[in-house]
């Protein structure tokens, strides 16, 4: 199965909070890939707003972003760009 | 070191008079009772079912609530709070773990969602990011929003208090106020709520002191406070000084004694000077004020009001529902009547979610008689309760907001339908059963004559014939000025209204506001009305400005006022005062 993930760092002044991970469960939902949220070696399924939140990522982290799939680069891709885009608006 | 801070005074909007001095009993909001049960293997389908149906009930609210943030500017942010919620109750993390719950410990689905959202919300108690962390409280009150969605009624908390407390709350809803107490519930304080909001109405008709809009209340209260709740003055004192106590309860003492010759004139008989007999009736809202009419001496129940049986529920009241508190209410007051009115809210207040309807003006839309003639399998099931209640035949039924014959039409229909349908399961009813309507938009009023002659009796509903004849929002208070009991044309309308009765001689009662204050009594009398329906409360009063009163001299003043079409109706106050001068003081 093809597998992909990359590393971005969050820039997000209360962290991956409520209103960012609702988005990032649905930028997930529309691939097939499997996604994940890695911080410190704890996994979240991106597909579950709860588990995103039981990451607790603060301002300033570095997480990995991976996707198991045939889609799994576009849902890496999706999920940094909107990570790296919305810093400023969900401030 | 622990100091407790004495003597923090607040104050409040007085709402119920009334010095009580009691331990606080803080409700912080409606908790769910959860039950648990076990299931058999073949029932975990049903469980299932119905944890989904719960799920999707709860998303469509949050759905509606969602878009009428999205359309308000201001609030718009908060909409996405609303999505983060939304998204939660599909996480597969509260469904996995749910649905398998339900099958493993074959255990029914509130109490396994319930078990698998705590552990949840415990997992997020133990987050160091404090901004995280707070989200256990979205978790919270998705919970509390999902358990409400069970089918079934659910249990407040209010059920369960034992002793006599002072109730403290942020607010109450209907339903929770319905289910005080007052045997329990010494005195009422909330920190928001008004005059005219559920628990003011609650708690004057149970008599229980009460104070409101108590601002920062929950903030200074913990539960086993001592507190003194001053109803007259609207205050509300937390951990009082030895001297402050010993001072309400001085207060207190004298306060009793007023309650003696509240209770003294309650014994006088409704007659004027020159014996004529005024009936007089309560309106009530819940079973309990039964008890408290009756005590000060009612000529039954002229107004029930049934609204909170339909209230904060997610099913509609079903005939067994509703034929056993009916039931209770008509024994109670037996020999006299008790008029029940059948359901008098609009869509827009009601919580079943197929029957829930939004519109712009509900004040003129579907609502009342409309509402129920729509939602016919509603209706039925209170029609049926009413009619197997009525075992001693001493039930009226009313109908309200009613505006043409054709309404009338139809609800006979549904009688006989309803009739039939019981007569088929073999239930033996009281073929004595008086049908009445609310007069109480201008249209019905306006028609009286015809109307008249379809039914047993009217019931005039001041409140709403006055706001719907002036056009006035009593709640707005750029308008409230011009919302005058007295304006010529509510006289002419209460006229005809009663010219009309009597030509067909059937009951006309009136249940308005009018009819419990001292100040129109008078005119009522001399309009000719000899039945009139009020707060249990006001009874004592009323039958005191009653026996101030001369029948024979109303009437003789009254007939120059009409004969000049009630333009002159000052005429009528004037002579009032100089002939009963003590009139107005009750």
């Amino acid at each position: 199965m093809n597998e992909f993930s990359k590393t971005v760092t969050v820039n997000h002044a209360y962290g991956i909070h409520a209103r960012v991970a609702v988005k990032i469960v649905e930028i997930a939902k529309k691939f097939n890939s499997e996604v994940f949220l890695i911080k410190n070696g704890k996994k979240g399924d991106a597909k579950s707003i709860i588990e995103i939140l039981m990451l607790a990522i603060a301002n300033g982290e570095d997480i990995i972003i991976e996707a198991k799939g045939e889609d799994c680069v576009e849902a890496v891709e999706e999920v940094i760009n909107f990570i790296k885009e919305s810093s400023e608006k969900y401030l | 070191m622990n100091i407790v801070p004495e003597n923090i005074e607040i104050k409040g909007v007085g709402i119920s008079d009334g010095i009580v001095i009691g331990r606080a009993y803080v409700v912080s909001d409606q908790k769910v009772i959860v039950p648990r049960k076990k299931i058999s293997p073949e029932q975990s389908s049903i469980e299932k079912e119905r944890f989904f149906e719960a799920l999707e009930k709860t998303r469509k609210e949050l759905m509606q609530i969602r878009d009428d943030l999205l359309k308000k500017e201001r609030l718009k942010e908060y909409a996405s709070i609303i999505s983060a919620h939304i998204e939660m109750l599909s996480d597969k993390i509260i469904v996995d773990k749910t649905i398998n719950k339900i099958e493993k410990k074959q255990i029914n689905a509130e109490w396994a969602f319930n078990v698998v959202i705590n552990k949840l919300i415990e997992d997020f108690e133990g987050i160091n990011d404090p901004y995280i962390r707070e989200r256990k409280f979205d978790l919270e009150h998705l919970r509390d929003k999902v358990l409400r969605n069970f089918s079934g009624i659910y249990f407040s908390e209010l059920e369960r208090i034992k002793s006599d407390i002072v109730l403290i709350a942020y607010d109450l809803t209907p339903a929770d106020a319905a289910r005080i107490n007052p045997e329990k519930v010494k005195a009422i304080v909330t920190e928001k709520g008004s005059i005219t909001s559920h628990t003011a109405i609650i708690a004057k008709s149970l008599g229980i002191p009460a104070v409101v809009a108590v601002e920062t209340l929950l903030s200074k209260i913990t539960g086993g406070d001592l507190v003194i709740v001053d109803g007259k003055n609207g205050k509300v004192i937390i951990n009082p000084k030895a001297d402050t106590i010993e001072f309400y309860k001085s207060k207190k003492i004298d306060e009793a004694i007023r309650k003696q010759i509240f209770y003294d004139i309650s014994k006088i008989p409704s007659k004027t000077i020159d014996n004529v007999y005024i009936t007089l009736r309560a309106n009530i809202e819940i079973p309990e004020e039964v008890h408290i009419a009756k005590k000060l001496g009612c000529d039954g129940i002229g107004l029930y009001r049934t609204e909170f049986i339909f209230l904060n529920r997610t099913e509609p009241p079903s005939e067994e529902e509703h034929y056993s508190i009916y039931k209770k209410v008509a024994d109670e007051i037996y020999p006299h009547e008790v008029t029940i009115r059948t359901f008098d809210l609009g869509g827009d207040k009601i919580d079943y979610h197929h029957l829930k309807i939004s519109e712009k003006n509900p004040a003129l839309g579907i609502r009342a008689i409309r509402f129920s003639l729509q939602e016919k399998r509603m209706f039925m099931e209170q029609i049926c309760g009413i009619l197997r209640a009525n075992v001693k035949g001493n039930i009226r039924i009313l109908f309200p907001l009613v505006t043409n014959l054709d309404e009338i039409k139809n609800i006979k229909q549904i009688l006989s339908e309803a009739k039939e349908r019981l007569e088929n399961r073999k239930i033996k009813i009281n073929p004595k059963i008086k049908i009445g309507i609310m007069i109480e938009v201008p249209a019905a009023a306006l028609m009286a004559d015809i109307l008249a002659k379809e039914v047993d009796f009217f019931s005039v509903g001041t409140n709403d014939l006055i706001q719907y004849t002036i056009a006035i929002d009593r709640s707005n208070e750029h308008v409230i000025h011009l919302y005058d009991p007295t304006n010529v044309s509510i006289v002419r309308l209460l006229d005809f209204i009663l010219m009309a009765a009597k030509k067909e001689n059937i009951e006309v009662n009136i249940c308005g506001e009018m009819a419990g204050d001292s100040k129109y009594v008078p005119l009522l009398l001399a309009l000719g009305y000899r039945e009139l329906s009020m707060n249990p409360n006001s009874i004592p009063f009323i039958r005191k400005t009653i026996s101030l009163l001369k029948m024979s001299y109303l009437e003789k003043v009254i007939e120059d006022v009409r004969r000049n079409n009630f333009q002159n109706l000052h005429i009528f106050y004037k002579y009032l005062k100089k002939e009963f001068p003590d009139v107005f003081e009750y």
